[in-house]
């Protein structure tokens, strides 16, 4: 009796915590609706103007567009170094191997504003700064941990006996490679190539530090227009994202099993 | 050449170009950061590249950057304990879930926050909790309160969204913990004759605490790191370590002040993980 009384409460607990994760999202999706000309609850009335003057807002768009021109120079290069470390530091043991380990995943768990401020001197000496070249860099260190997570999902669970097996039955290296190795990992490469391109679409630790006027991704006009004023087009903007990340999460789900992210 | 040096090569040249690029943009910005910690910065902005510790006496002297560290401090100890208090019930809830539809649905709305930019995250809580927002609007419609209750701007509106942005990090791990774990552990004890209560005390818990503690690092160096968040929900003024940084470096554009409290930062984010895994280790040990 008493244990189910507590079994109701964890239940009850912790569906208020999926709510608490849940909230914020969803007030902004519904606020994109809302017709009134600042922030208001309860709503005043079900408009889609926001989504219109976003479409319509030159600014905007030069910001969707720059975010994804890098996103699509970061995803594939993360990709690419990612899946080699990641294939190296799985199926190898080596001296250092730990050293690489950590350097790899340090930018993960470097304070941001710390990453960030390395990267302003050190791309101010470079003349970096504001640069299409400085963002996509930065980008790429703050993508690499999770791709190198993420692929080295696949890669533990590829069975090496079946690349040994394609090579004692004639194939040559590149054979196996392409065609025993790429299958078998592609569920972990496309879902290290989503939360790469998310990452870098929704960079902004580091994007703060070392864009400029002339480089103002998504989510920094976001935050320059949240630091001045309440600008519904905002919630228009943010509903994007999280429709996106709804799209993806299914994506995620197929690929490798939401499961096993963590 | 013999197969040994064959492979070694080969895993040289498959590591290389990470390497290569962390070594450029991760390691040699961090080297170049400390050592413009040790130059300084004269009263016409001018900087001076000869070693001193002169910004991290300012550091050492000024009662501002006490207060931030304090503040910094306060909120991590919040934000950790909070996470695990919230996170560690939902994550057993969500693992122990019968049906496999609404595990997976419990997993996204967990991983969902990870591919949303912290942005709109933070902005969500900025529509929550404003004057005018959905919290104060409720309030007020409610009647519980006559005047909105002013939350932007305070340290609990910090707390509150610095958690959100945060539990996911303290989830997955747990979650993994949990996974890992082998359920003919819990039904063993519970053939022995314990209750479903003892079992989660003497032998789930300390079997997850692998997760806990990896989670709880993690949330704590986020925690001492977050700017964006506190930045949109508080402002600049709110005394934080991370903000201090921000502030000085973009504000007051004296970079070598700014690196050194970088390195103050990073030092103690070592320290404060090191103090709570000893902590929660010596928990553990206590538990079995």
């Amino acid at each position: 009796m008493r244990y189910l009384r507590l079994r109701t409460v964890l239940n009850v607990f912790s569906i208020l915590v999926y709510l608490f994760l849940l909230a914020p999202l969803v007030v902004v999706v519904l606020a994109s609706f809302n017709s009134a000309d600042f922030l208001s609850f309860p709503p005043q009335g079900f408009s889609l103007r926001w989504y219109q003057s976003v479409w319509e807002s030159e600014l905007w768009g030069e910001s969707f567009r720059l975010s994804l021109i890098i996103m699509g120079l970061v995803t594939p290069l993360a990709l690419l170094v990612g899946t080699l470390a990641a294939y190296a530091l799985v199926r190898n043991s080596f001296p250092g191997k730990g050293a690489i380990t950590t350097l790899i995943m340090a930018p993960m768990v470097m304070p941001q504003i710390i990453l960030g401020i390395a990267l302003l001197t050190y791309f101010s000496d470079l003349g970096l700064l504001d640069s299409l070249v400085g963002l996509v860099l930065g980008h790429l260190i703050v993508t690499l941990p999770f791709t190198v997570r993420l692929v080295s999902i696949s890669v533990h669970n590829l069975d090496p006996t079946l690349e040994r097996a394609a090579q004692n039955l004639g194939a040559t290296p590149l054979q196996t490679f392409r065609m025993v190795t790429m299958p078998l990992l592609r569920p972990g490469l496309v879902a290290g190539a989503i939360f790469a391109a998310i990452l870098s679409f929704g960079e902004l630790a580091v994007t703060l530090l070392i864009a400029g006027a002339r480089t103002t991704t998504l989510p920094l006009r976001i935050f320059n227009y949240t630091e001045y004023n309440f600008d519904p087009t905002i919630n228009a903007v943010s509903t994007i994202f999280v429709l996106l990340a709804l799209v993806l999460i299914i994506g995620l789900d197929r690929l490798i099993g939401l499961v096993r992210i963590g | 050449m013999s197969r040994g040096w064959r492979q070694r090569l080969a895993v040289g040249g498959l590591l290389a170009p990470a390497v290569v690029l962390l070594v450029l943009f991760f390691v040699l910005p961090s080297v170049d950061l400390f050592r413009l910690s040790l130059a300084w910065m004269d009263p016409q902005r001018a900087i001076h590249p000869d070693v001193s510790l002169s910004n991290y006496r300012a550091f050492a002297v000024n009662p501002y950057f006490h207060r931030m560290v304090w503040g910094s401090l306060k909120l991590t100890v919040w934000v950790a304990c909070l996470c695990l208090l919230l996170g560690y019930p939902a994550t057993y809830y969500m693992v122990h879930a019968r049906s496999t539809m609404y595990r997976t649905v419990l997993y996204a709305v967990v991983v969902s926050p990870l591919l949303i930019s912290v942005i709109v995250r933070s902005y969500g809580w900025v529509v929550l909790l404003a004057n005018n927002g959905v919290v104060n609007g409720t309030l007020v419609a409610l009647g519980i309160v006559h005047q909105p209750i002013r939350m932007l701007g305070t340290f609990g509106s910090v707390v509150v969204a610095t958690v959100h942005v945060l539990l996911p990090f303290m989830m997955l791990p747990i979650a993994s913990a949990l996974q890992g774990l082998d359920p003919a552990l819990e039904r063993a004890a519970q053939n022995l004759g314990a209750t479903p209560l003892q079992t989660f005390w003497r032998v789930t818990l300390p079997l997850s605490m692998p997760g806990v503690v990896a989670g709880t690092s993690l949330v704590i160096a986020l925690t001492l790191g977050i700017f964006i968040t506190p930045l949109l929900v508080a402002g600049p003024l709110q005394p934080l370590f991370a903000i201090g940084i921000y502030y000085v470096t973009l504000s007051e554009l004296n970079f070598p002040l700014g690196a050194a409290l970088s390195f103050v930062l990073l030092v103690f984010t070592l320290a404060v993980i090191g103090l709570a895994s000893r902590l929660l280790g010596l928990i553990h040990r206590r538990m079995v």
